[in-house]
């Protein structure tokens, strides 16, 4: 058995800035070709453990590993060949038009002085196409839409070729045609193309869809992870999300069943 | 031809995708104006006369070309590039607009250390753009650090703030200087509001050396500096280094504003007058950026010098004050422009 291709060892992280810890103590393996999905409530972690993940936050205590070395001993373009990350809602350069955007990341493959290579090149179109923005790739970003500059993003990290992807909500503002677009693409990245996905969604419906494996985040801390059936069942609904519901038996194409608030007196 | 401008004034950045259209443009601009420049002062030449100075020995006005006019057009159109890809640099390694190596102190510290330099060690004058880059260096890592915040970006107030009071601080020790070394007040006076009178091939040579490091250096980190337009985060995450990205660049930025400052003095707005403007036609990826901009600045300045020292002929005006009247209308419309509330 080969060592996982991210462990995260016993780790606390502190977002900078920020006076209290927004991940306690977390373990966690994540496996070579496996799309995992991180969920939780707002506020639970899932951003800064993804943030960790791609070594962009270093724990205050406790490490993460990839492929076996701590994060911290790659330099950034050794890191940026192995694992891209999509952040939540990045700046959006004013005057760049989507396909430069996308060459942005062959940055780690590239050099300095030439630029990208015919690799590169076959990458970015690789990427644009892949995300279905290669119509817009004259477009500068601050005249697209939220959904569109969103997908030019993901063409972006995607271009970067990495074994490790790590996408921080990637539905959002996307319209529900693109969102089960990304989430098909979200599995052929992990079946066809054998990337490892860690993906944090707010739809946990979504979460059931495409991953492997769920983890759980309650208050900054592991609270379980398994295949969605085990792991998303009545009891956890109700203690981490205050929602009433459970899976659909159907084992072909399980499905989340949400029927109410726990506790329906109780509002915010 | 009206054609030509409809679509010119409909495209977001018309020569986004040629900017070696606009190279050529502004080079040949550059080269008009230089030969203007030389035909015009005291002395009127006429093209024809020019050409004849220029080459033939004999000729009366040879000297007066070749020893007065050409190393003055040179040294000016050598601190416009410098000042204003400074300039270009400098915003976005800031990620604002209105940096400004003149606005906010970089030119104030490499003046105090050139100043101190001239003061105190006069037989230095070859080391003068390094012992000013000591002063700007200074001066632009304090307003990295002041400005140094967590959050995404630098807030375009509190640059240009900390940037005044760097500045503020930088004048007041000038202003000391100034009293205290009364009898040379008048040089630091043309000094202050940044002048090019008397420029010859001795700040030619001074000036060349750091004129020509900086701008290398600035030419192969144009991939780099395109990097620097995203976020951090993001910037990060595709394999930059930010941080050492962003104090290398400001340290190339320092040195080139030191060249310009060593030779010139306090020459202000150049560096905002013309990234801005070369940004909107050329759009802000920097293998189009960094050549129009030193090609734009060192057009401004060179036209700039040639009115400052014909307009009022005999008088001749300080090519700084001419500047800064042009340069501050248009610091006032950025801000207008930019800036909510």
């Amino acid at each position: 058995m080969t060592a996982p291709i991210l462990r995260v060892e016993r780790a606390t992280v502190r977002v900078p800035g920020s006076t209290h810890d927004a991940v306690r103590d977390v373990c966690l393996d994540i496996e070579r070709g496996e799309t995992v999905a991180l969920v939780g409530p707002n506020g639970s972690g899932k951003s800064t453990t993804l943030a960790a993940l791609a070594g962009a936050l270093h724990p205050r205590v406790g490490r993460v590993l990839l492929a076996g070395d701590d994060v911290r001993s790659y330099s950034r373009r050794a890191l940026a060949r192995l694992v891209a990350r999509l952040p939540q809602d990045p700046a959006t350069p004013e005057g760049v038009t989507v396909e430069h955007v996308v060459r942005f990341g062959r940055h780690a493959h590239s050099s300095t002085l030439r630029g990208t290579d015919h690799a590169g090149a076959a990458a970015v179109e690789r990427a644009l196409s892949l995300v279905g923005v290669a119509d817009l790739r004259r477009r500068t970003m601050e005249t697209l839409s939220g959904g569109e500059r969103r997908r030019a993003w993901l063409a972006m990290i995607l271009a970067q070729e990495a074994e490790v992807i790590l996408l921080d909500e990637p539905t959002a503002s996307l319209d529900l045609r693109h969102q089960l677009e990304l989430l098909s693409l979200v599995g052929d990245l992990g079946r066809r193309l054998s990337r490892t996905v860690v993906i944090v969604l707010h739809d946990l419906d979504h979460a059931v869809q495409v991953a492997h494996r769920v983890v759980l985040l309650h208050r900054g801390r592991l609270y379980r992870h398994g295949p969605a059936r085990d792991c998303l069942d009545a009891d956890a609904l109700r203690d981490v999300f205050g929602v009433r519901g459970h899976i659909t038996a159907d084992p072909d194409e399980p499905r989340l069943a949400i029927q109410g608030l726990a506790d329906p007196r109780r509002r915010f | 031809m009206r054609r030509v401008l409809r679509a010119w004034r409909a495209a977001e950045y018309p020569l986004a995708e040629r900017p070696g259209v606009g190279v050529a443009l502004l080079g040949a601009g550059l080269v008009t104006a230089s030969a203007f420049s030389a035909t015009q002062g005291a002395l009127t030449l006429g093209f024809q006369g020019s050409l004849r100075a220029l080459f033939e020995n004999g000729d009366p006005m040879h000297a007066l070309l070749w020893d007065v006019r050409l190393p003055r057009i040179l040294v000016a159109a050598v601190v416009g590039a410098c000042l204003s890809v400074a300039g270009a640099l400098m915003q976005t390694v800031v990620r604002n607009p209105l940096a400004d190596p003149s606005l906010i102190g970089v030119s104030a510290g490499a003046g105090v250390a050139a100043l101190l330099a001239i003061l105190l060690l006069p037989g230095l004058t070859y080391a003068l753009p390094l012992l000013a880059f000591g002063g700007a260096a200074v001066s632009s890592a304090t307003i990295l650090a002041l400005s140094w915040t967590r959050v995404r970006a630098v807030g375009p107030l509190r640059i240009i703030l900390s940037g005044v009071a760097v500045q503020a601080i930088l004048f007041a020790v000038i202003g000391l200087l100034t009293f205290l070394y009364a009898d040379r007040a008048p040089s630091f006076a043309a000094f202050t509001v940044g002048s090019l009178a008397g420029s010859g091939w001795r700040d030619f040579e001074i000036v060349m050396p750091a004129a020509v490091g900086g701008l290398l250096l600035a030419a192969v980190s144009v991939r780099p500096l395109d990097l620097l337009l995203l976020d951090d985060e993001t910037s990060g995450g595709v394999g930059l280094p930010v941080r050492g990205t962003r104090l290398f660049v400001s340290a190339v930025a320092s040195l080139l504003a030191a060249a310009a400052v060593s030779v010139a003095g306090l020459v202000g707005f150049v560096g905002l007058v013309v990234p801005n403007a070369v940004r909107l036609v050329v759009g802000p990826r920097h293998a189009a950026l960094v050549p129009t901009c030193a090609l734009g600045g060192a057009l401004l300045v060179v036209l700039a010098d040639t009115a400052a020292r014909t307009v009022f002929a005999p008088l001749e005006l300080p090519v700084g004050s001419l500047l800064a009247l042009l340069g501050g209308p248009y610091f006032l419309v950025l801000l207008w422009r930019r800036l909510p509330g």
